[in-house]
């Protein structure tokens, strides 16, 4: 299988704080990817450094071979675990931003989505509710034919029935051939939908592995191994 | 790509430095009517009340374009250094592309402020004029005075005004721009790094700008000024303006080139 992600001997540090270690590893196409570890293993500043919003102390990456940038980043498709859409700008103005720059944005995929939540278009994302901007973020996000999505706590603070939604919006929304990294603490979630797993721990890789041997070989879940792997 | 950067950034920033400019152009409007409605009689009264409305003028038109600077590099801040940078630097544009939006945009409003700031100060002085009771002839008279003493016809004055008044909003702007970029820099505390940033750049502009004026051959000028007063005034302010715009010019390279190079190398999101 090709390499859609290649990163090699990445290290981060912020002052004598190590955030990642030297990590290396490859992410083929067509695959859904835990990277899971405790709050502050380095999930969140992996997918930044992939995402070209930090820079690495030291290392390389390339996305289907290209360095981050331009090239990197029109197929890449990011949520970040934050609001980060204009609080001004209505739903019909942030999908005329995304059209504009995205060449793979599916107007037509995103206004279904949102017709289906019957969330209006035209208003404002400074009247919406944490969970409906949420989805906003998501439908936007979801509505790109990228070849890799990364999603950063995409479940992180919504209900239950909203995690549902957002899950099957995930798994509904992408082409075979591109590949979904989910950044989580909740394992139990997203468990059943992954492929393959990577376990953070201090900036270190400690496992990257298929869910299928996971279960299989070790007869455990996901969700278990994990409490084994970072028990306190 | 720069062109929707700026079509965007146009479209999401427009309203409130419109509404800026055209408060400057109403406050213009009100000082002339204000101006030529009060009988110019000798009192203090008079005296106060003017003193007093040429004053809350001048405030207005200080406070509109200090809020037009700090809704700039504001805007400038908010888009690139917090969640909403995000979104701008996972666009598939260049750094480049992205900065010159940000430069493009705010030196077209800080232009129209400039613009805007004359254009009040002008209908505010025409209401002066109307008022006192002077006759064109005499008025033409000064006017004339003033620009030869000025060196207002002398084509290397206007090129330096010219210069000045195209670089140094530029210049200004950015400094403001590098500022926040520098501020970014800082682990915590961002907002203080670039007022930290900006302070210095002031003072550093300050030294800057006296020892150019120095070696230049002002101050010499200044002191021959002294018995050639009329002569050799429009030289000084020649010489003056061109000093500033060259060394507004090279500091505007200094901290465009920074800011470009300081986002591409050192960019760091929390």
């Amino acid at each position: 299988m090709s390499s859609l992600l290649s990163v090699s001997g990445l290290t981060k540090t912020y002052g004598n704080v190590t955030a990642l270690n030297n990590i290396s590893f490859e992410l083929p196409g067509g695959r859904i990817i835990g990277l899971l570890g405790p709050n502050g293993s380095g999930k969140t500043t992996l997918i930044k450094i992939i995402c070209g919003l930090l820079q690495p102390t030291s290392g390389t990456l390339t996305v289907e071979g290209n360095p981050i940038g331009v090239e990197s980043k029109k197929v890449i498709s990011y949520l970040p675990d934050t609001t980060y859409l204009g609080k001004s700008m209505t739903v019909e103005e942030i999908i005329k931003y995304f059209r504009d720059f995205y060449e793979d944005f599916d107007e037509s995929r995103a206004y279904d989505m949102l017709g289906k939540l019957g969330i209006n278009a035209k208003d404002r994302l400074k009247t919406m509710s944490k969970g409906t901007k949420e989805k906003v973020q998501l439908i936007l996000v979801m509505s790109r034919r990228a070849h890799l999505y990364i999603l950063d706590e995409p479940i992180a603070g919504v209900d239950p029935a909203a995690r549902d939604y957002i899950l099957n919006t995930i798994i509904t929304n992408y082409d075979e051939n591109a590949t979904i990294l989910i950044s989580t603490h909740l394992i139990s979630d997203v468990e059943n939908i992954l492929d393959d797993v990577i376990f953070l721990q201090q900036g270190n890789i400690v496992r990257y592995t298929s869910v299928e041997e996971i279960r299989g070989v070790e007869g455990k879940s996901v969700d278990s191994l994990f409490r084994e792997v970072f028990r306190c | 790509m720069l062109s929707k950067l700026l079509k965007h950034e146009f479209t999401a920033t427009w309203k409130v430095p419109v509404a800026l400019d055209a408060l400057l152009i109403v406050l213009g409007i009100m000082a002339y009517f204000v101006i030529t409605g009060i009988p110019m009689v000798e009192s203090t009264g008079v005296y106060i009340l003017l003193f007093a409305l040429v004053g809350i003028y001048y405030i207005g038109i200080i406070a509109a374009n200090i809020i037009m600077q700090v809704y700039i590099v504001m805007r400038y801040h908010k888009n690139l250094y917090t969640e909403e940078g995000y979104l701008t630097f996972t666009l598939p544009v260049t750094t480049n592309s992205i900065i010159n939006a940000k430069v493009i945009v705010g030196y077209v409003w800080e232009i129209l402020s400039l613009i805007c700031t004359l254009g009040s100060l002008f209908i505010a002085a025409s209401g002066v004029l109307n008022s006192v009771d002077v006759s064109s002839a005499e008025l033409q008279e000064f006017a004339n005075e003033l620009m030869s003493i000025f060196g207002v016809n002398d084509p290397r004055f206007i090129t330096a005004m010219i210069l000045t008044v195209v670089i140094s909003p530029l210049s200004s702007l950015l400094a403001l721009y590098f500022s926040v970029t520098v501020g970014q820099l800082w682990q915590k505390h961002k907002i203080l790094g670039a007022v930290f940033c900006y302070i210095g750049l002031y003072i550093l502009n300050q030294i800057i700008g006296q020892v150019s004026l120095f070696s230049s051959g002002f101050y010499g000028l200044m002191g021959d000024a002294a018995t050639e007063f009329d002569s050799i005034f429009s030289t000084i302010y020649a010489s003056m303006l061109t000093t500033t715009a060259i060394v507004q010019g090279i500091l505007a390279v200094v901290y465009y080139v920074a800011c470009i190079m300081i986002t591409k190398k050192k960019i760091n999101l929390d």
